[in-house]
């Protein structure tokens, strides 16, 4: 007999993430995602001002702001066929690693490592074993005794006045938790620093982007820091080496702690390497571009398919045709008029809600494809793509994660094993850690290029009459998001936004191909209907970010969120 | 577009901070960011209170919580009241509703946030929400007339928590238009940046 799982947070007025799995045998036999994906930005812009549309994408969701602010000037640019100052590039480009050094620190501490460490089991945990094991694994130096012991005593203390709130769903004491007590405790210390060290990586992108989260600093044609080392109202030295020293902080956290704490996790749980798979195409854009026309890139991009590492694809400029020409979408199974396959360009958005129907329409989100397929993409696609183009960063700390993970768990464990849940989280540390060196290269590269006199920030342009179409990418924390712009006369006529959770989370298309969260939960084990741990491991390890529209606070207690068995 | 205090940096400074939440491009839930606005426009405050539009971050209000002693935010409730009724929450009102399950990192939110910065030390000590009941939270950018009304009772509720605590803010002789930028479009090239 099967069962059906639904889980479904209904804090928002409209809109999120539901998951609907379907349990046989401990094990889920089905899948269906839906979500309410931001469907209404082309009808904000239309008819506006092309220079404005990073201002309103930047609101299409407050996680990612930066991120839709970056790819929508991209894609301005692209259509104007102009390149930018390398200052403007270079400036961007640390927006873009600092932004993600906190990003994934969020991530995997506060949103994810909740699903692998239990911890109320902490407090069985002797601390003095806990920075020994820690001290063992890393050269950090807030492993000692003394903070172990400081974080064992406030925790008990949380959870002596009952405040566990925090951790609620956390589910604690679930049989499918299996790190031990000293682990847990070396966890929770962590979960705890990493409040501080995102804090000090966003401090960069305040920095320069003038403000957070809705950074300021954006121009179509470049960027609005002025830079004249010796004015403090300006991008001076005295700021540059305060930026430094922050990234330098959060590279060392990134590279001593989150690293060493995925490869810990990976190998305590090695009985989950085999879950989560899924669908094994994936796609990455190449992104810190080191030019000003967007040629030459220090992060690689490419497309996979069916895992087949050899036949990798290189992505190469801004304006590569491969990925212009390649890219639809499909609506087939998604709550719009039609059953099209389109691409963006091409695309409209005409609403029409029909029930929950798992064999007809069921999601708000299109389905995204690359050249018809279901593409996965995310920090796993970037670094299978750079480990199969050679990328020597990439492979560098990919092997370090392997290897330490292997020695813990006493195995060989090769690149075949990231193609799983636990490979998922394992991709974001290790892209967390060649953002951490980049960053401090292009902090580096502008340094100099400053050095050389070089202050230009802006490239003037026109709008040319008529028609002109253009696309922009970026490689988000969440994977590939590209911005598609048409302008008729310097006015937006459409405006097409496809996002990495759409990539992920879609649903399936015409021909019934399952969308990667849906493939990837079928066979994942459940062990506990009413408390499906498991579900939410593989959901959290693409890091969905889906419920972008409506911020609303209920003080009133109702309910809230709910797992319901049917 | 940057003034005096807009242009703060709550991460570093701040010790009181007035938040704005919500998403200017869905109708009603724009109201946090709008009353924000219309806070900097009418008046003065003193170093130590930073005023900030933060859209809709989720777990990422961490940075911006994490530091301040004094949180008041301006948000969007979900009330069994008419539109346009504003409610003011402190304390252990608003820590006491249950927490969600967490799917996507908008789902944990201000009360996951001052949860973990609890655990950790050095939360925020007071926590105040101004609330508005809304009418319609669309696709959109756009007050309704009902919260547009709203706004000023919004306003007048900060004024008074912030006085409460001892946080004198002035009213500016002349009041500076609020930067209503998602109601009235301007190119980006006449904003100042």
């Amino acid at each position: 007999m099967s069962k059906r799982i639904v889980i479904d947070p209904i804090t928002r007025i409209e809109g999120h993430l539901r998951i609907d799995v379907e349990v046989e045998g401990g094990a889920v036999r089905d899948a269906w995602s839906s979500g309410q994906m931001w469907r209404g930005i082309e009808t904000i812009l239309k008819g506006r001002d092309p220079r404005d549309a990073w201002l309103f994408t930047q609101r299409i969701c407050g996680v990612c702001t930066t991120v839709h602010a970056i790819t929508s000037v991209r894609a301005v640019e692209n259509a104007l066929g102009i390149e930018i100052p390398l200052n403007a590039q270079l400036i961007r480009n640390i927006i873009i690693a600092a932004h993600c050094l906190h990003d994934h620190i969020v991530h995997f501490y506060q949103l994810s490592a909740l699903d692998w460490v239990d911890v109320v089991s902490a407090l069985k945990a002797d601390p003095d074993k806990t920075a020994a094991l820690a001290e063992s694994l890393s050269a950090w130096p807030r492993n000692s005794k003394h903070e172990m012991r400081a974080v064992k005593a406030k925790l008990a203390e949380f959870v002596e006045r009952g405040q566990l709130g925090i951790f609620a769903n956390g589910y604690w004491g679930h049989p499918a938790m299996k790190l031990p007590p000293e682990v847990n405790l070396l966890a929770v210390a962590h979960y705890l620093q990493a409040l501080e060290y995102q804090k000090i990586a966003n401090q960069v992108v305040t920095l320069l982007g003038s403000k957070t989260p809705n950074i300021q600093n954006l121009a179509v044609g470049g960027v609005a820091n002025a830079i004249n080392l010796d004015n403090p109202a300006t991008l001076n030295m005295d700021k540059l080496y305060k930026i430094k020293g922050l990234l330098e902080q959060a590279a060392a956290f990134v590279q001593q702690v989150y690293l060493i704490d995925l490869a810990a996790v990976a190998a305590m749980y090695a009985d989950w390497l085999p879950y989560g798979k899924g669908v094994t195409n994936y796609l990455a854009v190449p992104d810190l571009p080191l030019d000003r026309a967007g040629k030459v890139f220090d992060l690689p991009g490419g497309t996979i398919f069916n895992g087949d590492l050899g036949a990798v694809k290189e992505i190469k400029s801004f304006d590569d045709p491969y990925f212009r020409d390649n890219v639809s979408e499909s609506i087939a199974r998604a709550w719009y008029d039609g059953d099209w396959d389109r691409h963006p360009w091409e695309e409209d958005t005409i609403p029409r809600y029909t029930d929950f129907d798992p064999n007809g329409k069921y999601s708000w989100v299109k389905a995204p494809r690359f050249q018809g397929k279901p593409m996965q993409v995310g920090p796993l696609a970037q670094v299978l793509v750079g480990y199969a183009l050679g990328h020597e960063p990439i492979k560098r700390w990919a092997d370090v994660v392997l290897e330490t993970a292997g020695s813990l768990a006493k195995a060989k464990l090769s690149p075949a094993i990231l193609h799983s849940t636990l490979g998922r989280h394992a991709a974001r540390g290790i892209r967390a850690a060649v953002m951490s060196e980049l960053a401090l290269k292009h902090w580096q590269l502008l340094v100099e290029n400053i050095g050389k006199g070089d202050i230009e920030i802006f490239t003037p342009w026109q709008y040319p009459r008529g028609e002109i179409r253009g696309f922009g990418f970026h490689e988000a924390p969440r994977g590939t998001l590209s911005h598609w712009v048409v302008i008729r006369d310097g006015k937006i006529a459409n405006y097409q936004a496809v996002v990495p959770s759409t990539w992920n989370a879609g649903p399936r298309d015409g021909k019934g191909q399952k969308g990667p969260y849906e493939a990837s939960l079928v066979g994942n084990p459940v062990a506990d209907a009413e408390r499906p741990l498991e579900v939410l491991r593989t959901v959290h390890s693409f890091d969905p970010c889906l419920a972008c529209a409506i911020h609303t606070v209920d003080p009133t207690g109702r309910e809230l969120s709910r797992v319901r068995t049917l | 577009m940057k003034g005096e205090l807009d242009g703060g940096d709550p991460l570093i400074d701040g010790r009181v901070a007035v938040v704005g939440l919500g998403n200017v491009l869905m109708g009603d839930d724009g109201f946090g960011p709008f009353v924000v606005q219309q806070l900097l426009a009418r008046y003065e405050f003193p170093g130590f209170v930073t005023v900030t539009d933060l859209g809709t971050p989720g777990l990422d209000l961490i940075p911006f919580v994490d530091g301040a002693a004094v949180l008041v935010v301006v948000d969007t409730v979900a009330l069994p009241e008419p539109p346009g009724v504003v409610r003011v929450f402190r304390g252990e009102e608003l820590r006491g509703a249950p927490r969600s399950v967490r799917l996507s990192p908008h789902d944990p939110g201000l009360l996951e946030t001052l949860d973990m910065l609890e655990l950790r030390g050095g939360g925020p000590k007071q926590v105040v929400l101004v609330g508005v009941v809304p009418q319609r939270c669309g696709v959109g950018p756009g007050l309704s007339e009902v919260a547009r009304g709203a706004a000023d009772r919004a306003v007048a509720a900060v004024v008074e928590c912030l006085g409460q605590l001892g946080v004198e803010v002035r009213q500016r002789g002349k009041p500076r238009p609020p930067d209503i930028w998602w109601e009235n479009p301007v190119t980006s090239q006449e904003r100042e940046t």
